[in-house]
């Protein structure tokens, strides 16, 4: 036995150098770090686009949660610390950008080269015994009672809340705003009859709005919207064009990696990122779950990025939210 | 669990801890923000995030000094001084080098290094086999004198880690040699392997028991790190020597 | 006409699932391992659904649930084999099955006691399930009746309850217990405001707490503690005999089958508290209702059938809250939850609009689980006894490990280890002063939720407390609270007794 461990021990130290030995970008397996849990919007979206991603490499790659901290901020620092070599990716949303004001993550946001795949639209709701009909109807109630009507959305400085902020701001109607602890809890209360408007995206209300226990009145972005059963839901845009002026603030789920990572593995990503958007497989996806995809990468999804940042950084500073001022980490104002 | 009697007497000062607790956490809590907009919501004192920290602490405090009365009316405040005597008095010391008691000291020592010491530091593999090596052999044999003397040795080697990571050596030393913390655990196993055989060597019964340890001691942190990080794509928590040779042969 | 359409569609899933080889050798596979989990002491369901949760990870969702379900069904019988035979219950739950099945055990009677705790076990199993396809939707209409207040109320009732009921000692101690769980619970950035509590400038505190190390922590590590320390030796195996249970038996216990599960049922769905309970409950009203309850304790086969078949009816109904509000009845059910939300299902009232077919498809889980679990059960009996044959200090040392890698695996975090063994050092000290260590766990899973509702209820009611006594729902739970805390005080007791008395004297 002994003289087996030692054996074994020796063949260890013999081939631990060559472990190192270098070869062409991707050589062994790929690993995917989602800041967020499983089973969430982004846990989903990342493992779908790199099993896609993989179809064009010779190699795996793994995905992984390690979730934690503010705001993401332990999987972001774990997969920062990794060596910058394109083998460890950042599964990420766009709410990361306020690790830095929560104190979280000491760095701007663009010390990542992001890769957006896309996201779902967020649209405003109200529950199915509600009088209003239409978004005049409920903007009207609440600018004549200011913060007499209910409405739900996920904790403070979230993106569906940044949404019912900018609707407040783009429309002059100000809600009592009531946090919940995500999506499907502020869905929850709005069943329960505890909230009357309710503020997520479309693939979490989907299935509420086919089944009539919602009812949609407004997407927040320019464009209306198809659901199967349902019909159009129309931009809340068309009643207010004031909200142009705030919105969209549009969700951004998809990967990153530190941006020093070397020319040659970045081109790879990107080539093979471009490739599998482009597949049936992630388009059906998108389709059936409403996603909008967007497939930026390099400079235009930093520009996303950029935008997002200052937008979430500077709008929870000013709700006092945040612990460290945008300024110091160099965020612009909007 | 202990007797009634003695858990009484132990009862008045868990109570009494357990207020302070209290008290620090209702401390605390008055620090946070009660009023003025937070988040988004406009604050009063029912939105405050102080409210349950407040809540909980006060019935800790309630709690806990009801349980100091309960206990006060069973044993009296004689108790108290019994236990002060008590912990005054020689049999106290006794207690405290008494067998069993070491056996606790071990046992909370090998947990301790393993989980505050090794795992975020060592390559997962090599502190799992120290880890099962030194538990095992410590208590299979059963012997209150070799307890004592492996117990020795491996506060010895702890010593010897902690000089590595508490001084500029170990981020020195890496600069040198590849891993120097995993060849250093590997020194600890095969040296403590070697210590405890010399105990074993004579008696039949204790050679079988070494061997029985040493066994489980390695197979079992191959079998379940294999399944955890091939299988289950678990990254172990630290990476180093033996993970870096796994890798290399799991991809050739 | 529902119900039968619900009959209907709910023997289309279990053919549909039971018709899947891959489906039934995974079940096979996760009964046995979980069996071994429960029978290991140290082991048990709870940890045993914890580690397996992060290997259901790439499995889609039905799979999924095969697996843990199965798992938990087979923990909570395996720990009756060692409750049996060598007087450790393997789990908490099996506590109450050591009572007289060991007794049992010296008279030569062990196979007899696990050959009828199998079947007790199975036919448990079965009648929660029942509950789980029958009651569900009612229960689901009841629970849009839950607003904020209701939850704070019910969160607190759980960890009020769990407190009151696994105290060894004095009730007060169980409750001192929920409330420092309540404490771990605070720490962190809240839930509304996003305010750090107790946070100390430590990042990974951010987040708040884990739910797993600490459960693995409190369970886990004050049993190793304990066993090394005071050199606990496994006694000599028994050797079993006839395993197939005598039918005549199981035929004259129907009715105290039938009571036991209807306690475990019921038990199970009441939020926070679970099979360990089930079992003591169930026991001591076997012993309260028999002719003979001097035989308890001395080798009484109705007292191992009363605690088994309730803490495995425990199982269908702590899904019953768990599905249809969302609130774990146990804490194997909150890491069911758990895994629940990793595959995509977030259980509440809304799981019938979302899901639809998925309560019908847990019950048809159950049932094949209960099914394999007989089966493997009879076949395993022999074999399962000789893992325990494998001395507590090779094993113990080995059990540790496996809980540094559990409470690590799930979140990858090291942080969560250095949490999980001061937490297991603390409980050691709390078990030794006679401290439950449930109502600390429980109190860490209800935390944040009796936090968020009660705050977010003012919210909603502007800082009033009067919606509590206007919802029905509230107002019940709310005096269900009252009476649970007035009957521990002492003046209260006597003042009932005394009441008692009179209507005795009257009636007379």
């Amino acid at each position: 036995m002994k003289k087996i461990i030692i054996a074994s021990l020796v063949l260890v130290m013999a081939l631990a150098p060559l472990a190192w030995a270098k070869k062409s970008f991707p050589s062994r397996n790929i690993t995917a770090v989602v800041v967020w849990g499983a089973g969430g919007g982004t846990d989903t979206c990342v493992r779908i686009i790199t099993a896609e991603m993989q179809k064009f490499m010779d190699v795996n790659i793994n995905v992984i949660n390690k979730t934690g901290g503010v705001a993401g901020s332990v999987g972001m620092s774990h997969a920062y610390s990794q060596k910058h070599d394109g083998y460890t990716l950042c599964g990420l949303s766009e709410s990361n950008v306020t690790a830095g004001v929560q104190g979280g993550w000491d760095k701007k946001f663009d010390v990542w080269d992001t890769f957006i795949v896309g996201g779902s639209p967020d649209l405003i709701s109200v529950t199915a015994d509600a009088p209003y009909q239409t978004i005049q109807e409920l903007i009207e109630a609440a600018k004549k009672n200011p913060k007499s009507i209910k409405a739900a959305a996920s904790g403070a400085g979230s993106i569906h809340h940044l949404n019912l902020l900018a609707v407040e701001n783009g429309s002059g109607a100000q809600f009592h705003f009531i946090p919940y602890k995500g999506s499907a809890p502020s869905q929850n209360a709005a069943m329960t009859g505890e909230v009357t408007v309710v503020v997520t995206s479309l693939a979490e209300q989907q299935q509420l709005l086919r089944g009539g226990k919602l009812r949609a009145l407004g997407m927040l972005i320019p464009d209306s919207f198809e659901v199967a059963d349902l019909g159009t839901i129309p931009s809340a845009f068309d009643a207010y064009p004031g909200l142009s002026k705030y919105l969209p603030i549009s969700q951004a789920i998809g990967f990153a990696v530190p941006a020093d990572v070397p020319r040659e593995a970045k081109d790879v990503l990107v080539d093979t990122f471009n490739k599998a958007m482009a597949t049936d497989k992630v388009k059906t996806w998108a389709k059936e779950n409403y996603y909008l995809l967007s497939g930026k990468t390099g400079a235009e999804s930093k520009a996303v990025f950029d935008a997002l940042e200052s937008n979430f950084a500077w709008t929870l500073w000013e709700l006092g939210a945040a612990t460290v001022s945008p300024e110091t980490l160099g965020i612009p104002k909007p | 669990m202990m007797d009634k009697d003695r858990l009484r007497k132990a009862d008045i000062f868990s109570g009494i801890t357990f207020s302070v607790l209290g008290l620090y956490i209702i401390s605390q809590a008055v620090k946070m923000p009660m009023k003025g907009s937070w988040g988004g919501v406009h604050n009063v004192w029912y939105v405050s995030p102080a409210l349950f920290p407040l809540l909980v602490g006060a019935l800790i405090t309630l709690t806990g000094g009801l349980l100091v009365r309960t206990a006060m009316k069973e044993v009296g405040f004689e108790a108290v001084k019994q236990v002060g005597r008590y912990l005054l008095s020689p049999a106290f010391s006794t207690f405290l080098k008494q067998e069993s008691t070491i056996r606790f000291y071990a046992v909370i020592t090998v947990l301790v290094s393993f989980v505050f010491g090794f795992v975020p530091r060592v390559d997962f593999f090599l502190s799992a086999i120290a880890f099962l090596l030194v538990f095992i052999l410590l208590f299979y044999l059963e012997d209150a004198r070799i307890l004592m003397k492996l117990f020795r040795f491996y506060a010895c080697q702890l010593l010897i880690f902690l000089v590595l990571f508490l001084t500029p050596l170990h981020t020195l030393l890496t600069g040198i040699i590849p891993y120097p913390a995993d060849i250093l655990m590997l020194g600890f196993i095969l040296s403590f392997a070697l210590y405890a055989h010399g105990f074993c060597k004579k008696n039949d019964l204790l050679k079988k028991k070494y061997m029985t340890g040493l066994i489980v001691a390695v197979i079992a942190p191959l079998f379940i790190g294999i399944c955890f990080k091939y299988l289950l794509l678990v990254p172990m928590p630290f990476e180093g020597m033996v993970i870096a040779v796994l890798d290399y042969l799991w991809y050739l | 006409m529902i119900l039968l359409e619900r009959i209907g569609s709910f023997f289309t899933i279990l053919l549909g699932l039971a018709s899947e080889p891959l489906n039934l050798a995974i079940l096979f596979g996760s009964v046995v391992m979980g069996i071994l989990f429960g029978a290991m002491p140290g082991l048990t369901s709870t940890l045993g659904v914890a580690l397996l949760t992060a290997l259901t990870y790439g499995m889609d969702t039905s799979l999924a649930m095969i697996c843990l379900l199965a798992i938990y069904v087979g923990g909570t019988y395996g720990g009756s084999y060692a409750a049996i035979l060598i007087n450790i219950p393997g789990t908490a739950a099996a506590a109450a099955t050591a009572m007289d099945g060991y007794p049992l055990a010296c008279k030569g009677e062990g196979g007899r006691a696990i050959g009828l705790t199998t079947t007790a076990s199975a036919i448990g199993t079965i009648i929660s399930m029942l509950f789980v396809v029958s009651i569900s939707p009612l229960i689901s209409r009841f629970a849009l009746q839950f607003t904020s207040f209701e939850f704070f109320l019910l969160a607190f009732f759980g960890i009020l309850i769990s407190g009151t009921l696994t105290s060894p000692d004095l009730v007060i101690k169980g409750w001192i217990a929920g409330l420092l769980g309540l404490f771990l619970a605070c720490i962190g950035r809240d839930l509304l405001q996003f305010y750090p509590r107790f946070t100390y400038g430590i990042p990974d505190l951010e987040s708040g707490i884990e739910v797993v190390p600490v459960l693995i922590g409190a369970f886990g590590i004050p049993q190793i503690i304990g066993v090394i320390k005071d050199r606990f030796q496994i006694g000599k195996t028994q050797k079993l005999q006839r395993i197939l249970p005598e039918i005549g038996t199981v035929l004259k216990n129907i009715p105290a089958i039938i009571r036991s599960a209807l306690t475990g049922v019921g038990i199970g769905a009441v939020p926070g508290i679970g099979e360990d309970i089930a079992g003591w409950v169930s026991y001591g009203t076997a012993k309260n209702t028999s002719k003979h309850p001097e035989t308890f304790g001395k080798g009484e086969i109705q007292g191992v059938i009363a605690s088994e078949t309730a803490n495995n009816a425990c199982v269908g109904g702590a899904m019953i809250p768990l599905l249809n509000l969302g609130i774990p009845g146990s804490p194997p059910a909150a890491m069911l939850l758990g895994a629940l939300m990793l595959h995509g299902v977030t259980p509440g009232p809304m799981i019938t609009f979302e899901h639809p077919n998925f309560i019908l498809e847990v019950a048809a889980i159950l049932l094949l689980a209960s099914m394999a679990m007989w089966v493997a059960g009879m076949l395993l009996a022999k074999q399962v006894v000789k893992v325990l044959r494998i001395p507590t200090q090779v094993f113990m040392p080995v059990i540790a490990m496996l809980c540094v890698i559990g409470s690590y695996s799930l979140g990858l975090n090291i942080f969560n280890l250095y949490l999980m063994l001061p937490v297991g050092i603390i409980c050691y000290f709390l078990t030794t002063m006679g401290y439950p260590i449930a109502p600390l766990v429980i109190g860490v899973i209800l935390g944040p939720m009796a936090d968020e509702n009660l705050r977010r209820a003012l919210m909603v009611s502007e800082g009033s407390f009067l919606p509590v006594f206007q919802r029905p729902v509230s107002l019940i739970l709310f005096l269900i609270i009252v009476w649970t805390i007035a009957s521990q005080l002492p003046w209260f007791k006597r003042k009932l007794s005394a009441i008692k008395k009179a209507v005795f004297k009257q009636s007379l």
